[in-house]
């Protein structure tokens, strides 16, 4: 027992000793300024991007130090509503546009238009300035496009020859394709409701043209939606759709593709790199979501976006960080390492060149508008988990179509209405 | 008398057959899934969702080991989760102990008052509990330290501790403690003396549980803590887990690195589980 | 020390209370100025059908995980503590045993995703012994999510138990069995009139303690379901959850969690009364 006893006291000591490492780590000098910085994006790109860059900041504004503090992609809201409500919230925040409504409701994040006044920014210089009445409360550093992969070789093994791009033709094609005794569906349909992300339903209806929206109130109860909700369940009932749709999260989705066992997925450009890199042997293409019509319209996308915390003391030199992370040149290097579309309008995305299929998406995102029609939307995480909601209890057989259409008009309108 | 002893014989080795399909049943349904991390830590992450699945990696790559092994960053989460889950145990046990000799043994006014308390503290769920806690942790001037974290868990684990010491003691005959103040001794000497290493299974499996609740709690480390210098392995964990893609291997590798001395540790102190009382002891 | 005692005193006591106090509130944290609607949250909570669902299925969910927990806790305990077994494969079983309590939720989740995966490994073993024709879903098919997030808190929780009971089983004095030997009583005589009383005070204590426990399981039915396919693994935890941060409703996650608290109360009084009577 001694023995043990002795083990324990040491651990405890060893214990004791890295406790009183860690407070003493506040002794910065006076004039210096610390921002922080809080973000999913360090753990995204490779390892030591996001530090480089904020070392060149700091090299460019001397008396202007940056903490970069990293957090889990999964759970950005909730720590951002925490910390909000506390006041502890990081002088830049990352955000994106699912959030970014009901963060300015809590009065967590600072009046953008009034610092880019007194900075003397002009917004144009950016590709786009999302506004709440009339306020901009977030700068998007970067825009990702969601287009549609193709697996070449399954299509070519299944005799596709030319890529689908009407639903019909997608029809035909996931029932070529198809072959559960071999493991092969279609697609993936990731509609879970503890995590939505991606836009694997939505993408359909916007490539054609419409919107569940109108003004910002729910516009369900038209022709178009009903018939992307047959669309969808018509896929579903045939059996295109991989197995577990109903949990299944954005990264199985992912690697369902990765694997071989789908032909098509909607996702990310940022998954280019990926892909390659864990299946090096995977031929795969890239184009747009196929449409009623066939002439694509609408491309569904993403955002990393900035913010200012409202209880933020340094708002100024927080501005200054924000305004350097989309000033031409940094903008199209963030861009480049992250694959994504640049926030600055004169930014070129260095990665486009030479590469075939950044080539053809870079071709598809600008043939087509970029639709975010749940950015900027009260709740938008929770309007997500009802549209996902009502798709399960549609694909389930649960409701009708004209039943799944008055019910997400109806909730929706209880969240959209008081705005 | 020969034939009792024939009949028992036999009924023990059938005894021990059905033992050992008992136990080999009970290992793969506990011990599967831990397997199948640590092969999966092993493969590159393409083959962790090929199908059919490999069992054995056809691919064998250490590559998420050293990823983890070689930065410093990371080796912290493991320092820092050690430390917050001794300091913890340690803290936890004394009070457990203390208070729980109270309640086995004393009767006092409010006791049941006391009881109900340290039971009502956890059964409002955390996730209420986290706005306002956090606010006072700020109050406190604790955020983003590891003593945030140490006495976070020590709220969690302390009224655990003092229930179950005080059930531990219970089944101790009190007439083991009543000898030792009959001999003069003080209460504070049967505790030590007498209670304590009688109760040394009980406080085993009580530190044990500490330990792992400050081990794999997750949502107060990410709420209470920002710097990376104070994030421990669930957080760490988490971190890998990111917006497009998750690194499965490393993920399943850190899982397997951080229950390694844990594991090692139960070893070692798990012999204290079969020197509790002696038959001797409870004659007396 | 007393220092030490007041903070945790503090930290215990402060945020009960204002959880208290909030759920008497128009919505919190959101609003700057919230007004005091009485119980209004509470009535607005109980008409909700899917509230009461929720109620239900935490009801299922926490008994049969307790229920499950302590068998099998007990079952291994047993079965680890046999003099049959030698010592050296005794230890090595413990350490397997125990395996299920090491790991943090989220990757208990994964592990369990990635082998009940459509796609996964036990889909896989199960076809191969011909016992399924199609690939189950075992998250995804409403009739069976429930009982997968089940077994998955069972497997991750009954090591609770089994370590606990492997100590209570040490502190049985062996004289009581041998003399029951004497008097020839079989190993059902043992097992229900010495080891069962025996363990008693522990195995109640850990029971009360295990359901409430687990009447606010949340990371891992969230992060296996969150609570769907339609609010098929729907309980308080993630109801509540999804009240406060998708729905921003603070107040109402509040008074959510305070239905919560007054279920574990009634239990803990139960047991307050049971050491009572013990005295």
């Amino acid at each position: 027992m001694n023995r043990r006893l002795a083990a324990l006291v040491t651990a405890g000591a060893a214990a004791a000793l890295v406790l009183a490492g860690c407070s003493s780590d506040d002794g910065s000098s006076d004039d210096t300024v610390t921002l922080d910085f809080s973000q999913w994006w360090e753990v995204e790109l490779s390892e030591g991007v996001m530090r480089g860059l904020m070392d060149r900041f700091e090299e460019e504004h001397p008396g202007v130090e940056v903490n970069l503090i990293s957090n889990p992609y999964s759970a950005t809201v909730d720590l951002q509503t925490s910390a909000a409500a506390t006041g502890t919230l990081a002088d830049i925040v990352a955000i994106n546009g699912a959030s970014v409504y009901d963060l300015q409701d809590q009065g967590a994040i600072a009046d953008l238009s009034a610092l880019m006044d007194d900075a003397g920014f002009d917004p144009a210089q950016l590709v786009s300035n999302d506004q709440i009445d009339g306020v901009t409360y977030m700068v998007r550093a970067l825009n990702f496009a969601y287009p549609m992969y193709y697996n070449t070789d399954l299509l070519e093994a299944a005799g596709v020859t030319e890529l689908p791009t009407t639903w019909e033709e997608f029809d035909a094609a996931a029932a070529a394709v198809t072959d559960p005794s071999s493991n092969v569906y279609a697609w993936s349909l990731p509609i879970n409701v503890q995590s939505p992300a991606g836009f694997d339903s939505q993408s359909w209806l916007w490539a054609s043209g419409n919107r569940m929206l109108e003004d910002r109130q729910p516009n369900f109860e038209t022709p178009e939606i009903a018939e992307w909700l047959e669309f969808l369940k018509a896929q579903y009932d045939a059996g295109y759709v991989t197995p577990g749709a109903f949990t299944q999260q954005e990264q199985q989705k992912v690697e369902e593709f990765t694997a071989g066992r789908n032909a098509f997925l909607i996702g990310s450009l940022a998954h280019v790199a990926g892909i390659r890199e864990a299946n090096p042997d995977l031929n795969f293409s890239i184009g747009s979501v196929p449409s009623v019509s066939g002439e694509p319209s609408g491309i569904a996308g993403a955002s990393w976006g900035l913010g200012i915390a409202e209880n933020s003391e340094h708002k100024e030199e927080a501005w200054q960080l924000i305004e350097w992370l989309v000033s031409e040149d940094i903008n199209s290097e963030l861009a480049g390492e992250a694959t994504g579309f640049p926030g600055n309008a004169s930014s070129v995305p260095g990665f486009v060149e030479g590469d075939e299929l950044y080539e053809l998406a870079f071709e598809v995102y600008q043939s087509s508008e970029f639709v975010t029609e749940l950015e900027g939307l009260p709740l938008a995480l929770d309007l997500n988990r009802n549209l996902n909601e009502n798709l399960v209890r549609l694909l389930q057989g649960e409701a009708t179509v004209p039943e799944t259409q008055a019910s997400l008009q109806e909730y929706w309108n209880g969240v959209l209405s008081g705005e | 008398m020969a034939v009792t002893a024939r009949t028992r014989g036999r009924s023990q080795v059938g005894q021990r057959i059905g033992l050992w399909i008992g136990l080999t049943l009970g290992a793969v349904f506990a011990g599967f899934p831990a397997l199948w991390m640590l092969l999966s830590s092993i493969k590159p992450n393409t083959e962790i969702f090929q199908f059919p699945p490999t069992f054995l990696p056809e691919t064998f790559t250490l590559s998420a080991y050293t990823d983890i092994l070689t930065s410093s960053e990371k080796l912290r989460f493991f320092l820092n989760s050690y430390a917050v889950a001794s300091a913890v145990v340690l803290l936890t046990l004394f009070a457990g102990i203390m208070a729980g000799y109270a309640l086995s043994r004393f009767t006092f006014p409010l006791k049941s008052l006391v009881n109900t308390v340290v039971i009502s503290v956890q059964a409002v769920p955390p996730i209420t509990l986290l706005i306002p806690y956090f606010g006072l942790v700020v109050w406190l001037k604790l955020y983003d330290s590891l003593w945030a974290l140490i006495l976070t868990y020590m709220v969690a684990t302390i009224p655990y501790a003092i229930l179950m010491m005080t059930g531990y003691f219970n089944t101790i005959p009190k007439e083991l403690d009543e000898a030792v103040k009959v001999d003069g001794g003080s209460s504070m000497r049967a505790l030590w003396q007498v209670l304590v290493p009688t109760a040394r299974p009980g406080i085993v499996s009580v530190g044990a549980y500490t330990f792992m609740v400050a081990w794999n709690e997750f949502l107060f480390a990410l709420t209470l803590t920002q710097s990376r210098s104070n994030r421990t392995v669930p957080v760490g964990i988490q971190l890998l887990m990111g917006e497009h893609s998750f690194k499965w291997s490393e993920m399943m590798a850190m899982s397997v690195l951080g229950c390694l001395p844990v594991l090692v540790l139960f070893l070692f102190f798990q012999r204290q589980f079969v020197s509790g009382i002696t038959a001797g002891a409870v004659k007396a | 020390m007393s220092p030490t005692l007041l903070v945790m005193l503090v930290m215990m006591a402060v945020p009960v209370v204002m959880v208290f106090t909030y759920s008497t509130l128009s919505n919190v944290i959101m609003e700057r100025e919230p007004e005091f609607v009485g119980l209004a949250n509470y009535a607005t909570l109980l008409s909700d059908p899917i509230f009461r669902k929720a109620l239900g299925q935490t009801a299922i969910f926490t008994v049969t995980s307790v229920v499950f927990h302590l068998l099998l806790g007990l079952a291994f305990a047993l079965m680890l503590n046999s003099t049959l077994l030698p010592r050296l494969a005794s230890s090595l079983f413990r350490v397997v045993y125990i395996l299920p309590w090491v790991f943090t939720a989220s990757i208990v989740v994964i592990l369990w995703q990635l082998m009940l995966n459509p796609n996964g490994v036990i889909n896989y073993m199960l076809e191969t012994l011909n016992l399924i024709s199609t690939k189950v879903e075992w998250f995804s098919n409403p009739d069976l999510a429930l009982g997968t997030v089940i077994f998955i808190n069972v497997w991750a929780g009954y090591p609770f138990f089994m370590v606990s009971l492997l100590a209570g089983l040490q502190g049985i004095p062996k004289d009581l069995y041998e003399a029951a030997e004497i008097d020839g009583a079989g190993w059902r005589d043992r097992f229900f009139n010495i080891t069962i009383p025996q363990l008693f005070p522990i195995i109640i204590a850990m029971a009360m303690l295990d359901f409430i426990w687990n009447l606010q399981q949340f990371p891992i039915i969230f992060l296996a379901t969150g609570g769907g396919p339609l609010n098929a693994t729907e309980t308080i935890a993630t109801y509540t959850y999804n009240l406060a941060f998708s729905k921003r409703e603070f107040a109402m996650a509040s008074a959510s969690g305070v239905v919560l608290f007054l279920i574990s109360a009634i239990v803990a009084l139960f047991y307050v009364r049971h050491q009572k009577a013990r005295d």
